[in-house]
């Protein structure tokens, strides 16, 4: 009898604690609730950004275009190899057949043709491509604004923009640069792409390429000159995450990339021997890019450069050396020189 | 979750079936936000639950607070089911299906439903000068702002006004009505959803609580096993809580640009966005907007003289233009730019998920000769 009233006391012991803790469990509950009501109600009604000015549109609902050109800024941002020689940019004659580069013939009409590209799922309507001529070199002035197109680029596609160019009269060399630019673009990175090349035909044993190196900032820069023999792939890389290849926008793609097009993968072919000149001083052989040489040039001042090379071997490929100017970690501008292979 | 598809059939189609009057928009208090709903209706779970805690010490009275609290929830589901069917269903009329629009915006509005408006001029209208005769007769404001459904919305006894959007500022010496637009906040329907959702997991404990309390009747103290169900049910309204205060309100500003050029890097070492743009869309920007054309009848009253309006809801894509494309719209028609544009954005929005993201997948990252 005894044990059954200590029981039953236990129990009502139990019973009132438990009533206790509910109660504790309940205040604990409303007041976490009604903490969390207000703080939803403050993200509700809100916003993140100034109410009057602005908003930021969910994904998936803002479609940007992302117009793009071969950028030898852009690649070189990305840690990838390239060259002054754009793929992007083709010449015709008046016949209409393809121009093998430069140099052109003085006072003569060119078609120019610039591929504007668009890596976006939304075409690039309106994207206007201003093409222009600059002296040949490095960092070089504009000398005639050529014109500009507007072309609708559709979702992950190529359109051509085609200009007219008559060369001056006094002849001599130019390089090219397109400018692509849209109003809601993706990236604007990617958009200004040049062309600036030099054919060296061994018409005798050692030929020559001549251009300026130019400092069109306003302060002195000391600029770094370097040298590579980067060409694009024959066979370029692609994403290919279905065949248990890379995902395109994963990090070890572009470190795929990065490594297949790395600069020090193409030195100049150690045969042309290489030889820079800057100004009246005596060529230095510059073989491999991290052995570069700098020249100190005062804002405006400009220095003509001269590269010599060895002809390539006879019945070899065509060769090619890439100057290329940096300011710091910054790239100034470059030249592509083709060395042709020795004639029979 | 995702928001529910909205597409609509044209409004002749379904005009039978139409209220007559906007009957499910007054069971909704005036003025109350979604905000305040969902207070009220987590207060009264919670409220249901501390009642349950309290008629716990017996099983008859848990019993009967359970049943009252499983009656009361079947209410609110059923509540709520409708308000589900009025916002997506009946609130937005259907005019012509989804319609893209050359804009100007002048004012943005964010709403405590998390929805996120625009008050457009559209284009071609720039001159503060133009009458509202004029505004009428180009071609954009007469098919978007000014448009009626088939049959017209006059046969149900509302009024097609577009002055009576209140929005502001409004345009030119005229003081034309601005064509309103909306970003659809997923927050209400993510919201009402899961409080559905939790309403008819409570409701299966409640009655599994019933059993076990009526059981715990009959077997005396197997009923404190009760107690740990209901502590059981505590800790899901904790959990309710939780979630309810960790969950995100609309998705709105968490994207990254879709075109992914937002996970770019310009440098080699590490991933960093380079859109300087910005995905932001500010007053005074002109824009293209691609949405479902409807009339929300919301606004209708059947004992004043206010009237319903036509407006882009919910918009489905925007891209920013630049003026001379704004201006360059026809006032007669269809054509251009105008049809450039639209083009574009209609593939983007239709475009097949699947494949599209196949070819944007195989695309080359940087550029065809190099990968």
């Amino acid at each position: 009898m005894k044990g059954g009233r200590v029981m039953r006391r236990l129990v009502d012991y139990l019973k009132a604690l438990l009533s206790l803790l509910w109660a504790l469990l309940i205040a604990i509950t409303r007041a976490l609730t009604a903490l969390i009501a207000m703080l939803v109600r403050g993200k509700l009604s809100v916003s993140e950004e100034s109410p009057d000015c602005c908003l930021r549109p969910p994904e998936g609902m803002r479609p940007r275009p992302d117009p793009s050109i071969y950028s030898q800024e852009w690649l070189y941002l990305r840690g990838i190899g390239f060259t002054w020689d754009n793929p992007d940019f083709t010449l015709y004659d008046e016949l209409g057949n393809v121009v093998d580069r430069m140099p052109l013939k003085p006072g003569a009409t060119y078609r120019v043709v610039v591929r504007a590209h668009n890596g976006s799922l939304m075409a690039a309507i309106g994207t206007t491509v201003a093409l222009e001529v600059l002296e040949f070199g490095i960092g070089g002035i504009v000398v005639e604004k050529i014109g500009s197109v507007t072309v609708d680029i559709p979702m992950l596609g190529v359109a051509p923009a085609e200009f007219l160019w008559t060369t001056p009269a006094t002849g001599g060399h130019n390089c090219l640069r397109a400018r692509l630019s849209h109003p809601d673009d993706g990236n604007p990175l990617n958009n200004v792409g040049q062309h600036n090349t030099e054919v060296a035909k061994p018409a005798s044993p050692t030929r020559a390429a001549k251009l300026v190196l130019r400092n069109a900032a306003p302060g002195e820069r000391t600029l770094r000159l370097e040298l590579d023999g980067y060409r694009l792939a024959a066979k370029p890389m692609r994403p290919s995450p279905e065949r248990g290849g890379l995902a395109r926008n994963s990090p070890a793609y572009l470190r795929a990339l990065q490594e297949e097009n790395r600069r020090s993968r193409f030195p100049v072919a150690e045969a042309l021997r290489a030889r820079l000149a800057i100004g009246a001083a005596e060529p230095v052989e510059v073989a491999g890019h991290e052995r570069g040489l700098t020249v100190d040039l005062a804002a405006g001042a400009s220095v003509p450069l001269t590269l010599t090379a060895d002809p390539a071997a006879f019945g070899g490929e065509r060769q090619v050396v890439n100057i290329h100017a940096f300011d710091g970690a910054a790239l100034v501008g470059g030249v592509t020189v083709h060395i042709d292979p020795v004639e029979a | 979750m995702s928001v529910p598809d909205t597409s609509c059939a044209a409004i002749g189609d379904v005009w039978e079936g139409y209220p007559t009057t906007a009957a499910l928009a007054v069971t909704i208090p005036a003025g109350a936000s979604v905000a305040v709903i969902a207070g009220i209706i987590t207060a009264y779970i919670l409220g249901a639950f501390g009642g349950i805690a309290a008629a716990s010490l017996s099983p008859a009275t848990l019993i009967v607070m359970c049943s009252i609290t499983i009656a009361a929830l079947v209410a609110l589901i059923t509540f709520l089911e409708l308000l589900i069917q009025y916002l997506f269903q009946y609130k937005l009329a259907c005019v012509d299906g989804d319609r893209c629009a050359i804009v100007k915006i002048l004012s943005i509005e964010h709403n405590e439903d998390s929805d996120q408006s625009m008050n457009t001029i559209v284009a071609p209208l720039s001159d503060p000068k133009t009458s509202e005769a004029e505004y009428r007769a180009m071609w954009q404001a007469a098919s978007l702002v000014y448009s009626d459904s088939t049959p017209g919305v006059a046969s149900r006894g509302w009024k097609l006004r577009p002055e009576s959007n209140g929005a502001e500022p409004r345009f030119g010496d005229h003081k034309l009505p601005l064509f309103h637009c909306e970003i659809q906040g997923a927050a209400n329907y993510e919201w009402i959803k899961g409080l559905i959702a939790y309403m008819v997991a409570m409701i299966i404990v409640l009655a599994g609580i019933i059993a076990l309390a009526a059981l715990g009747a009959a077997l005396g103290p197997f009923y404190y096993v009760l107690l740990a169900l209901i502590a059981l049910l505590i800790l899901l309204a904790i959990l309710f809580g939780i979630k309810v205060g960790t969950s995100s309100t609309s998705g709105a500003g968490d994207a990254t640009s879709h075109t992914d050029i937002g996970k770019a890097t310009p440098g080699p070492d590490g991933y960093v966005v380079t859109d300087t743009f910005g995905r932001t869309i500010k007053v005074g920007d002109h824009a293209l907007l691609y949405g479902l054309h409807v009339i929300d009848t919301a606004h209708h009253k059947p004992d004043d003289h206010d009237g319903v309006w036509c407006e882009l809801h919910p918009v489905r894509a925007i891209a920013k233009l630049d003026q001379a494309m704004y201006d360059a719209v026809s006032t007669t028609g269809p054509e251009g730019v105008y049809q450039r544009l639209c083009a574009a954005m209609s593939d983007y929005v239709k475009r097949p998920i699947g494949e599209s993201d196949t070819g944007m997948a195989a695309t080359p990252l940087e550029h065809e000769r190099i990968g």
